[in-house]
């Protein structure tokens, strides 16, 4: 019972993190789409937020971290 | 409980403690090469055309696809990280929810696709580098659907745990990758020329 309870805790804090990162993720997407559509030759001024994003998705999304221990252990 | 120590356990366990490692080094090697895909086609179109993009471009749609994705994004880790808890009815669920979203995005591609045929057709130079790289990522996002249905199908009938999702972890890091490449592909297309 107790285990249960951890594990949903454990489940929720990770959701948690996952909701917080999209709501990064969306609030870039949308000050990038106006600073796109206001600013003149905007190109420069998107190049942070691709990094941003990417940079966002990379690590919280597809756990880039991870790579660091693949050639660790057994591997 | 006595620990066995035949060379076949040993072996098991080296096996069930390296295998998961070397599928994960083998995914990022393939995602790393189609990262190379993708940045030539995105290459591309600064070649042939800069920045200059055309005027009849459909703002409103792309961002509202570019939303979708990024919600199609959280379903999916969620779903991943409801299985990596042994909680199965989130992960239908979410699974489920990122197979429609992706559904949906797929759906809104072909209305842009149909717009930009009378807008910018394939032979004119925007139009060569519009339909190849949406054409590619939409690609990746119809094969994404496809793994996501087949794996939620597996872990409806049981399949995968806590102890063994190595292939929900690798089919939504898949799904993040089309994600990933979508947030360079739509300031490419887009955003860059400026309005």
């Amino acid at each position: 019972m107790s285990d249960n309870s951890h594990d949903t805790a454990g489940l929720m804090t990770v959701i948690q993190r996952g909701w917080f990162t999209a709501g990064a993720l969306a609030v870039l997407t949308l000050v990038e789409y106006v600073v796109a559509t206001t600013v003149d030759a905007p190109t420069l001024w998107l190049l942070p937020f691709i990094i941003a994003k990417g940079g966002l998705i990379l690590e919280v999304f597809m756990h880039s971290s991870d790579l660091k221990t693949l050639d660790g252990g057994n591997a | 409980m006595a620990m066995t120590t035949t060379p076949e356990a040993v072996h098991s366990r080296a096996e069930a403690t390296y295998r998961p490692a070397a599928n994960r080094l083998g995914l990022w090697l393939f995602l790393a090469s189609e990262t190379f895909l993708f940045s030539a086609f995105i290459s591309s179109r600064f070649v042939v055309s800069g920045t200059d993009q055309p005027e009849h471009l459909n703002q409103g749609l792309a961002l509202l696809l570019t939303l979708l994705l990024l919600w199609s994004s959280i379903s999916a880790f969620r779903a991943e990280a409801a299985m990596a808890h042994d909680n199965r009815r989130l992960f239908h669920r979410e699974m489920l929810t990122t197979i429609v979203l992706g559904a949906l995005f797929l759906v809104g591609v072909g209305v842009e696709f149909n717009e930009a045929l009378t807008d910018f057709p394939a032979n004119t130079i925007y139009g060569s580098s519009f339909f190849m790289l949406i054409g590619l990522h939409a690609f990746h996002v119809l094969t994404g659907i496809l793994a996501l249905g087949v794996v939620w199908n597996l872990g409806r009938l049981g399949h995968y745990g806590s102890d063994n999702h190595w292939p929900v972890e690798g089919v939504v890091k898949y799904w993040h990758f089309v994600d990933l490449m979508w947030v360079a592909i739509y300031p490419t297309l887009y955003l860059f020329g400026g309005s």
